[in-house]
Parts: structure tokens; C-alpha cells; sequence
């Protein structure tokens, strides 16, 4: 299990009303087009050396959200600062030099290592750009690097074609190493990959943060994966975070009529715990035409008068460290104190 | 925790022992069909290479006592042309005109193309529109009498017919390369790159060329065997090489006129173009299979 203790509490990186918006045509002729609301309006913190857990059905703006901050696409509007640099605006110079400091590992281990390059060439590349080192001082470094990861370096040679999946995340999370950044943003580090592999990377990811204090950034759909790595667990649904919480306080007591939704969805692994589940009717609204009031509305079975207007309900805390974006909790949760 | 990363190693270095890569050439000599290729490729270039070194007659020199005499005649081993010229010698030294004139060609229009086709295809916007419209405009005319339309302009000659064949195959190359940039410019090795920093050079270069080359080198040999036709029928016009220096082309348009009477004057050019070409196309198809690493070992 991972230790959640001892976990320094200052934030590294602070996103405050985060938006990117693609725009959309209806097509050749037509002149019209609209924005298709891919993060709108997000806000959170992570802490230094913390892993904090974004989840959500796929489209619902989390890797946006990823890329964004890792500034592999601009941003709409808002703030992100890391540490205390404000990474939205900032020159060529400290750009790069935010790069070191953010890096990404992606959810296709094969997609995203260059085909052509050895796993050598793949994890000096970094070191490369950045101008670090000499050419022998370089070679020795992927070779530690290979190393940290559970890689021999006499596979330095290969091609990422001549490795399995699990060892080429390995690979990736090398190269994402390489430069010593302080935030990781792992985009679906294991979805790519079995099983039995999964748990491979993630005691990996977790002794690396661990050994050289890494904070992440960890984005799935997957809660059971999840709920293994965050200390903090964030819901997106429609590119809003409807829910925020503490990693335990949030699978014992979800308070957001989506979370309970996904959670009664997780297998269990006792078969003779009964459940209910919670199953959600109607359809995802478009994001590029968003309807007035909440916007969970069309699949929730909690909804008011109230969530169908303007305007949307705020993320509110409903106990320290716990915030949830509904109008309704007092009706879904009687009992349970809310401000 | 030490135990767990400890069995991770284990795990992750259980993986097959897989052998070490072959040469280009190993894999290459696998393919039977390629290998017959690059052996017709190889026999055009020695003896574009070998001309000046072999004992053959002088390839202009005119004798009209011999002219157009038969395949064997003592002398003259593959007979002599309507003004007598040795036929093999001068086959040999048309070699060395085709080939260049098409090997350079090719390479100026694969140059230009591909630059063109990475920059529209990687930054879009503006500069692809005015590229891509470009090539467009190149590509509604007919092949050929936009090659004839250059050589107008800038009159006959070897060079201007060579500049002539290049522009027109330009756009074969740039429509190439920017359909792969923009297929590749997507991929998240691109968004890695960009995500530790590399400029557009390095991603130009490093990511989407490098990974377009087995295309490329693909297009490139099968445009080379293109190249030679294409020269070839511009001599044959009279628009490429002037006389009396000749290529194949040349040699193929004067047999022509004694096609019954002695048709080794025009099909011993002819199967010298069809071969060569087979050629480039037979190792163009065998070099795609042996570049891309996804095929080796298999």
C-alpha cells in the first residue's frame, strides 16, 4: 500500500478558473460555429509531493485539462501558477525551463515513442534540448535512468517495437524523468496496459515519488486505479470538477449524485457484498450547447427545479477539504451536515 | 517497497532475448524480387560508371558503311544504328545521360517537395493554403505539357529539360510528405516532443521527416524509374539532350524510323529503359519493407 503520511501540505501548483474552448463549425457552408467547452471554469491546488486523482468518463475534458497545464495546448482563460510562476504567460526562455519542471507521461506506450528512435536516443533526447551534460555524462544518466525504471541498460539499443507495453511506459516514464521535474502529469499512465502489468507501473510511479519527490498529477476513469494512488481524488463530469475530496473521505462518503453513480459502478471483490447501483438514464449534454443550470441535469435522478436554471451551482465545501458542486445535498443526504 | 521494485525488474526483464538487428542489406537479400531489382539497378549504374574505362568504340563515331547492321555483327556486338554508330558503346554512354539527368531530377524535386510538403503540412494556416494551391495549380496542368510549356520557356537543352521534369514532379513529393506530416504532426511523439521542449526544427526533422523517410525513399525510387521515362520521352522529342550526344530516349526516336528493317535500333534502348525502370520499381518496394523497423525480425 502506498504511505499517504508525512505528505507536505504547501501547493506547488494552483489552477484557478481554468478554461480552454475549441471552437466548432456546423459545417462548410454555414457561418455559424460555436465553442465546444472542453475544461471550463476549473480550479484546484496540489501540494508538493502529493498525487492528486482526476477522474471522469472519457470526454469529459480531464486530458485538456492534463495538456493544458503541461502547456501542450494554449489556454481559453484563467490562471495556472506553478509554484510561483504564472505558466500561461510566460517568454521563450522560461518556457523551456517550466518544461523541466512539468512533464507528461501518456496513456499509449507505443504512440508516444517515436518509432525511430532507440530507448537511448527516446531518453537523451530531454537532455538534448536542454543542453545538459556532455555526451558521456548524458550516456551515464540514461543508463541510471534505465535503471530506476526496472530497465537493463543493455536494452538501450533497442526500438520501442522490440519492447512489451509495460516496458515501454517504462521507457516513457524514463524520458519524462530524465529532466528531474518536480510535477508529473500522468495522463492515463495504465490504461494501455494489462492487469497485471498495471500494478507494475503504479507501485513504480509510487516508489518513484517516494524515492525522488515528485508530485502528480494523475488522470484516469479508472476509481479503482484511483482510489490505489491518489491522496486526493477530483470528479470532472462535462469539464467542470464536480467534486473534490480527500482520497478516503471521498470512497467512503461521495457526496455528488455522479460520484455515488460512478462508485456503486466499481466491482467489488467480494461477491456476496449486494449493491446498489446507481444507473444513469439520459444523455450527456453537448458541450458545445450547454443547457441552463447544472449541467449533470439530464442524467441525474436527484434534480430540482432549481438545477434545471441559471445559474450553475458553485463548488462548495461541505467540510474541510471536501467540495461538491450540487444544489440538492441536503435532500440526497439527510442526516449528513452541510453548510 | 525494495522487495516490490525489486520483482518489478524481474518482471520487466523477462522479456524474449530478441536477436540482433540485421544490416539493410541482410534484410534486403531476403526479398527475392528486390534483389533482381537492385541487380537491374546495379547493372545500369556500371554501366553508366564503366564507359569511359571499357574498351568500346566511340559512340558517335559515324560509319555509314556499316549502318544499321545486325545484332552479332563482328565489331559491332549488338549491331550499329542508321549512321553506323556502335550500338552497345553508345548504349553505355547513354547510360550515363539517363541516369543522371533522372537521378538528378528526382533528387531536386524530392528536395523541394518534401521541404514544401513538412512546412504545409506542419504549420497549416496561411502557408499551407498558398503551398497547397501552389501545387495544385502544378498538378491541374497536364504532366507533360507542362514539362513541354518550361522547356518552351526556357528552350531545349539537357539541363532545362532536367529543371523541366524536376518542377513537374514536385508536386508528387509534397502531396506525399504533407499527408504524412499531418498525420504525423498529431501523434503524441510529437506532443512529447513539444512537451520537453524541442523547437519546430527538432520536431520537423527528428519526429515527422524521420518517420516519413521509408515513404520517402519509397517515392524517391519509384519516382527515379518515373524520372527515366520521363527523360527518356523528352529526348525522344528532341526537347532534352541535343546531338550528337545522346541517351536512350534519343536512340529510341532515330530507331524508330527503321522499326522493320532493323527494329534493334529502337528496342535494345527500349528494353534498356523498361529494365532499368523495372528496376528502381522492384527495389522502391523491397527497400519499404526492409526500412520500416515494424517489419524486421518478422
Amino acid at each position: 500500500m502506498i504511505d499517504r503520511t508525512d505528505k507536505p501540505t504547501a501547493p506547488i501548483l494552483q489552477v484557478r478558473d481554468l478554461k480552454r474552448f475549441f471552437s466548432v463549425s456546423d459545417g462548410l457552408l454555414s457561418g455559424t460555429s460555436g465553442e465546444l467547452r472542453a475544461v471550463d471554469g476549473v480550479t484546484f491546488d496540489i501540494k508538493a509531493g502529493e498525487t492528486l486523482g482526476l477522474v471522469g468518463e472519457s470526454g469529459c475534458g480531464k486530458s485538456t485539462l492534463g495538456r493544458v497545464i503541461a502547456r501542450l495546448m494554449p489556454a481559453t482563460s484563467g490562471e495556472v501558477m506553478f509554484e510561483d510562476r504564472d505558466i500561461l504567460n510566460l517568454d521563450h526562455r522560461t518556457l523551456l525551463a517550466l518544461r523541466a519542471d512539468i512533464q507528461s507521461v501518456f496513456q499509449d506506450p507505443f504512440a508516444s515513442l517515436n518509432p525511430r528512435m532507440t530507448a537511448f536516443a527516446l531518453i537523451q533526447e530531454p537532455l538534448i534540448i536542454h543542453k545538459v551534460g556532455t555526451r558521456e555524462t548524458r550516456r551515464a544518466k540514461v543508463h541510471d535512468l534505465l535503471r530506476t525504471v526496472g530497465l537493463r541498460p543493455e536494452f538501450a539499443d533497442r526500438y520501442p517495437h522490440e519492447f512489451s507495453g509495460g516496458q515501454r511506459q517504462r521507457i516513457g516514464i524514463a524520458r519524462a524523468l530524465a529532466l528531474e521535474p518536480k510535477l508529473l502529469i500522468l495522463d492515463e499512465p495504465v490504461s494501455a496496459l494489462d492487469v497485471s502489468i498495471q500494478a507494475q507501473i503504479i507501485n513504480l510511479l509510487a516508489e518513484l515519488q517516494d524515492r525522488l519527490n515528485l508530485t502528480y498529477l494523475f488522470i484516469s476513469h479508472d476509481l479503482g486505479v484511483i482510489q490505489h494512488v491518489a491522496d486526493r481524488v477530483a470528479v470532472m463530469y462535462m469539464g467542470q470538477i464536480v467534486e473534490l475530496a480527500d482520497n478516503e473521505e471521498f470512497y467512503a462518503n461521495p457526496r455528488h449524485p455522479y460520484s455515488m453513480a460512478l462508485l456503486s459502478a466499481l466491482p467489488l471483490p467480494d461477491p456476496h457484498i449486494a449493491r446498489d447501483r446507481i444507473l444513469l438514464h439520459g444523455d450527456l449534454p453537448d458541450l458545445a450547447n450547454l443547457p441552463d443550470g447544472c449541467r449533470f441535469q439530464s442524467r441525474c435522478a436527484h434534480v430540482s427545479a432549481r438545477c434545471r436554471k441559471s445559474p450553475e451551482p458553485p463548488l462548495a465545501a461541505v467540510s474541510p477539504g471536501h467540495l461538491v458542486r450540487c444544489w440538492n445535498l441536503a435532500d440526497i443526504h439527510p442526516g449528513a451536515d452541510t453548510d | 517497497m525494495s522487495d516490490i521494485s525489486a520483482k518489478q525488474s524481474e518482471l520487466a526483464e523477462a522479456a524474449p532475448d530478441i536477436p540482433a538487428r540485421q544490416s539493410l542489406f541482410a534484410r534486403l537479400r531476403k526479398n527475392r524480387l528486390s534483389l533482381f531489382g537492385g541487380f537491374l539497378v546495379l547493372i545500369s549504374v556500371f554501366m553508366a560508371l564503366s564507359a569511359p574505362y571499357l574498351p568500346l568504340q566511340d559512340p558517335n563515331a559515324v560509319d555509314t558503311s556499316v549502318r544499321l547492321s545486325a545484332i552479332g555483327t563482328p565489331g559491332h556486338l549488338l549491331g550499329t544504328d542508321e549512321l553506323g554508330r556502335d550500338i552497345m558503346s553508345r548504349l553505355f554512354w547513354g547510360a550515363r545521360i539517363t541516369l543522371t539527368v533522372s537521378l538528378a531530377a528526382t533528387l531536386i524535386a524530392m528536395i523541394t517537395g518534401t521541404i514544401l510538403g513538412l512546412v504545409s503540412g506542419y504549420f497549416l494556416g496561411w502557408t499551407d493554403t498558398v503551398i497547397s494551391r501552389g501545387v495544385d495549380v502544378l498538378m491541374a496542368f497536364p504532366y507533360f505539357l507542362l514539362a513541354l510549356t518550361v522547356i518552351a520557356i526556357l528552350g531545349p537543352g539537357l539541363l532545362n529539360g532536367m529543371l523541366a521534369i524536376a518542377l513537374v514532379n514536385v508536386p508528387f513529393f509534397a502531396r506525399i510528405i504533407r499527408g504524412s506530416t499531418l498525420s504525423l504532426r498529431e501523434s503524441d511523439f510529437v506532443l512529447a516532443a513539444k512537451g520537453m521542449g524541442a523547437g519546430h526544427t527538432r520536431i520537423l526533422f527528428r519526429h515527422i521527416l524521420l518517420n516519413s523517410l521509408s515513404t520517402l525513399v519509397v517515392a524517391t525510387t519509384i519516382n527515379l524509374g518515373f524520372m527515366i521515362t520521363a527523360a527518356a520521352a523528352l529526348s525522344f522529342l528532341g526537347l532534352g539532350v541535343q546531338p550528337p550526344t545522346s541517351d536512350w530516349g534519343t536512340m529510341l526516336a532515330s530507331g524508330r524510323q527503321y522499326l522493320s528493317a532493323a527494329p534493334h535500333t529502337s528496342y535494345l534502348p527500349g528494353l534498356a529503359i523498361f529494365l532499368t525502370v523495372l528496376g528502381f520499381n522492384l527495389l522502391g518496394d523491397g527497400l519499404r519493407d526492409a526500412l520500416d523497423p515494424r517489419m524486421r525480425d518478422s
